[in-house]
Formats: structure tokens, C-alpha cells, sequence
């Protein structure tokens, strides 16, 4: 999509003016990014197509409602294993596009080492315990794989797209160390959307493309 | 769990009407209604799968096990509004309304000393249709005998629509087994069921009850879509978005009892078929299938800024 963006501007916007302007013209925020959403399809060359399904959840961004209403605990969109940290905690919290690219991670992460030859590996797989888990647990467990206290494992033939997931989880990590730095200095600036510009859309991509 | 509610002992402030106790929500001085027990955990299926001799149970316990089956109602008959029940204790009746929406219990009145009202109640039961046992156009068929196999698992019956032809978007599908089915009584309730159009296509059709305050799945796909630009290479959005085959929204639904009870609409979508992201066994079309999901999602950004 940023490259689609890039040939239309050129590359003269920065990357932070560059996210600043998708998110400001964002109008679709899907926010139930889970692995059961997500498909696949051949064509005739079988060149293979990912599909993003169920909208169900989505909001529209306007001008009256840029942001989906902070929802309660009992109201929030997604699903427990797939959520993002902010979701896992009590206080309300407004869904922005930061919280659709953890929900990726997490979905790529868990994909990736509970499923074996197009099966799920079940309770010998190392997250199973999130689809059973309440949400503090599921909360602490995350935290702790942000943290680094836990390495991020995968299966054999998916081993490979661990760099991907270290990278992600390293911009995650960033993000959540910039936000609590902003907690403890709420004067100064900082924008929220990006969590301090530690999560852009063309870095996401960027580490797709490695 | 969450303690299932005992309107015998407290009973809350519930009105009991002549021809049809089962209206309003405990406490009608408090705002609040009924506690909504959390009915997704197979704790709540223990009293009814335990091989121990039936025990004397509290009032707690039998709304459970209530609750329990009107789970399996909801969760594996088929695309179902509501379910009714009832618990009888003693000479006391208590009746209960479980839908999307709402869970709602009766007051409880004596048979004997009410044997009028327990007749009309009867009588009231014995007048509903399709629809007043929460079936819409859609009634699920189930086996004249249920298959050994079934009883001996104890898992549900997925072709309940095998073979019956249903009309969406000016073609005809022939619906197979129910793919997916939503464990819960409050929510969505989506059931997505296999089936093939008439052009041989393979496809599924989506039945959710929506809340009606929510945009229909289909106005953020068709929107997308129509602010996608074409491209000659395979770089499109438009393909890694799902292809609508059919829809339609059934109102029929809507009602409206109090204010907690959310209003929901059945919506209901027929996709072409696609398979499931976890099939994809080589690391490299894995990789594919998720740069492609990544950058649709972007473009939903990017996109509808044309509009």
C-alpha cells in the first residue's frame, strides 16, 4: 500500500509525514485482524492471493467519527489471543491502526508454531495456552515475549519468517518503552497514533520485504 | 462462571403478565438486568455430560444447566433467533427467553395456584410458527434418526441445510454443511455454511446477526472495492479482497424489549469459497499470502482517500 502511495507522491515525503497522512485519510479500520480471518486463494498460474475476510467488526472513519468509541473490556472488538496489549488492560481504549498491526504479529507468531503441514499442533504448540487462557494471562504471557523473557518460537518449515517476527516484536517493544516515557513526561509532544513514530506502516512493510 | 440469577429466592421486581409472563428483565426499579452468565466455558456443560447420579440442585444450578442447553440450541441448531425454556421447581414455574440479545427469565408462578395463566401458557406455545421458535426462512432439518457416530462424539450435526436451495443475489445456492458455527448465546452467532451456486461456483453463505447500529459487511467491502483502481498486473486490491456473491439483510427481526436488549438485523452473504490461511504448508507462499493481506489492509487506507 506505501508503495502504491510512493508512486503517486514520489519519495519526497518523509516516512513519518507519509504514515501521518494514511492515517489521516483512513477510513476503514478492520479490528478483528485473527487467523481465522485471513484466506487464501490460486489463481490459474497458482500464484497464491491472501485474502482479509470479515468485516464485521470494521469501523468507518469520518469527520463527525474519526476514532471508533474507547470501548469497555466487555465491548471490545478481536479476538483474546490475537489482541493487542493495550486491549489485555481494564482502562478503555480508542483502536487505531498500531493495534491492527500487533493483532498481525500475534496472528503470524502463533500461525507460525501451531501449525505443522496445514494442522494445528494443538497443546504441543507453545501458545495453545492463549486460546484457553483468560485475558490477564494472555496479557502477561505477551508482555513477556515483548519483554524478551520468552524467545519467539516457530515450526521447522516456518523458521524462517522469525525474522520477521523478532523485527516486529522489536518495534513493538520500542513502542511500548516510548509510550511509558510519555507517561512520565505528559508535556511533552508525542503523537499518540504512531506511538512516537516507533510504528510506521512502511516499517511494518519494510520488514515484510526482508 | 458468572452465578445464574434466582429469581425464587429474591425474585427482583419482575412484572408477571396474564398471557405472557416472560417480558421484562429482573428488577424493572433497577435499570440493570440480569447478570448474563459467561456461556461459553464447558463448565457450564458438566451437570449435563456427568455420569454421577442426579443431586437435589439450588435454583443456581438448574438455571445452569438451562442455560446450558439453550446453548446447544444456539450454538448448534442451526441459525437460530431464540430459544425458549422453562425450569419447574416444585409446583413453580419459571420461564425463560435466551436470544443474540438478551437473556430474559419469568417471574415464577405457581401451576396449581395459577393453573389459568400455566394454560394460557401452553396455550400461547402451542399458537408459535417457525418464527416464534426463533427459525426464520432457513429451518434446519435434522435426521429422521441421529447417526451413531453423532451420539456416541457427542458432535453436532453439521447437515442440518444439506441440500436445500437457497435464493441470494439472483442466483440459487445449494447449501452443504455448516462450516463454522459461533459457540455462545449473546453475540453475532455466525454460521457460515458450505454451498454451490448454480454457475457451479464454490461458495459459502454467512448468516450473523448484526447489530443494527453496525455497517453491513458488504457496504466496507463494496466501498473498497469501487475506490480500488484496476491494474493490469496481479497488483490489485480488489484481489485480496472477499468476492461477494449475494446479499441481503432480513429485518424481520428488529425488536425491541428495553432498553439493554441490542437490536439485531440477521445478515446474511454468500462469498466465493476460499481456504483457510493455516493450509498453506510452504514458508514461501505463506509469506506471499501475508505481504498481499498486508498491503490490502493499507490500501483500505489509502483508497477510500479517493473517494
Amino acid at each position: 500500500m506505501y508503495v502504491q502511495f510512493g508512486r503517486l507522491i514520489g519519495e519526497r515525503l518523509t516516512p513519518c509525514v507519509g504514515y501521518k497522512w494514511l492515517y489521516n485519510e483512513a477510513h476503514i479500520l478492520h479490528r478483528d485482524i485473527s487467523l481465522n480471518n485471513l484466506m487464501y486463494y490460486r489463481d490459474r498460474d497458482n500464484k497464491i492471493y491472501g485474502v482479509l475476510n470479515d468485516f464485521d467488526l470494521s469501523h468507518q472513519m469520518t469527520g463527525d467519527h474519526p476514532h471508533p468509541r474507547p470501548a469497555s473490556t466487555k465491548q471490545r472488538t478481536g479476538t483474546l489471543p490475537f489482541m493487542a496489549i493495550d486491549f489485555l488492560h481494564d482502562a478503555p481504549m480508542i483502536h487505531g491502526y498500531r493495534h491492527d498491526l500487533e493483532s498481525f504479529m500475534w496472528v503470524m507468531l502463533f500461525h507460525i508454531s501451531q501449525y505443522r503441514d496445514g494442522k494445528s499442533v494443538g497443546p504441543s504448540g507453545p501458545y495453545h495456552k492463549w486460546l484457553l487462557s483468560d485475558r490477564k494471562a494472555v496479557l502477561i504471557h505477551k508482555v513477556e515475549i515483548r519483554d524478551l523473557v520468552h524467545d519467539t518460537q516457530a515450526q521447522a518449515e516456518f523458521r524462517p519468517l522469525l525474522r520477521w517476527i523478532n523485527k516486529m516484536i522489536t518495534m513493538f517493544d520500542q513502542a511500548g518503552r516510548a509510550m511509558r516515557d510519555h507517561k512520565r513526561d505528559p508535556e511533552s509532544e508525542f503523537d499518540v497514533e504512531s506511538s512516537g513514530g516507533c510504528i510506521t506502516l512502511d516499517g511494518f512493510e519494510a520488514i515484510l520485504m526482508m | 462462571m458468572d452465578k445464574a440469577p434466582s429469581p425464587l429466592h429474591d425474585g427482583g421486581v419482575i412484572t408477571s403478565q396474564s398471557i405472557n409472563p416472560a417480558v421484562t428483565t429482573a428488577a424493572s426499579n433497577d435499570p440493570s438486568p440480569l447478570p448474563v452468565p459467561d456461556l461459553g466455558s464447558n463448565e457450564v456443560l458438566k451437570s449435563r455430560t456427568s455420569e454421577q447420579a442426579p443431586t437435589p440442585k439450588t435454583t443456581a444450578s438448574l438455571f445452569t444447566q438451562c442455560a446450558s442447553y439453550a446453548l446447544e440450541m444456539m450454538s448448534h441448531g442451526g441459525i437460530r433467533h431464540h430459544a425458549l425454556g422453562a425450569s419447574i421447581v416444585g409446583s413453580n414455574i419459571t420461564l425463560q427467553y435466551y436470544s443474540h440479545s438478551i437473556i430474559l427469565y419469568s417471574k415464577p408462578f405457581n401451576i396449581v395456584d395459577d393453573f389459568a395463566q400455566f394454560l394460557s401458557v401452553l396455550l400461547l406455545l402451542t399458537s408459535l410458527g417457525h418464527q416464534g421458535w426463533g427459525f426464520g426462512d432457513l429451518v434446519p432439518t435434522p435426521p429422521s434418526r441421529t447417526p451413531q457416530w453423532i451420539v456416541d462424539k457427542r458432535t453436532p450435526y453439521l447437515s442440518l441445510y444439506q441440500g436445500v436451495h437457497y435464493p441470494l443475489g439472483g442466483q440459487m445456492f445449494v447449501l452443504g454443511d455448516i462450516l463454522y458455527q459461533q459457540h455462545g448465546i449473546i453475540g453475532r452467532g455466525t454460521c457460515v455454511i458450505g454451498a454451490k451456486s448454480t454457475q457451479d461456483v464454490e461458495a459459502v453463505v454467512k448468516f450473523s446477526w448484526r447489530e443494527s447500529e453496525r455497517t453491513p459487511e458488504n457496504v466496507f467491502i463494496e466501498q473498497a472495492l469501487r475506490c480500488a483502481p484496476p491494474r493490469e498486473d496481479d497488483g490489485s486490491i480488489a484481489r485480496h479482497l472477499p468476492s461477494i456473491l449475494g446479499h441481503k439483510t432480513d429485518d424481520g427481526w428488529v425488536m425491541t424489549l428495553g432498553a439493554k436488549c441490542e437490536p439485531r438485523h440477521l445478515q446474511i452473504m454468500a462469498f466465493a469459497r476460499l481456504t483457510p490461511i493455516t493450509h498453506i504448508t510452504k514458508v514461501n507462499d505463506l509469506a506471499e499470502a501475508y505481504r498481499g493481506i498486508f498491503k490490502c489492509t493499507c490500501s483500505l487506507v489509502v483508497s477510500l482517500e479517493r473517494d
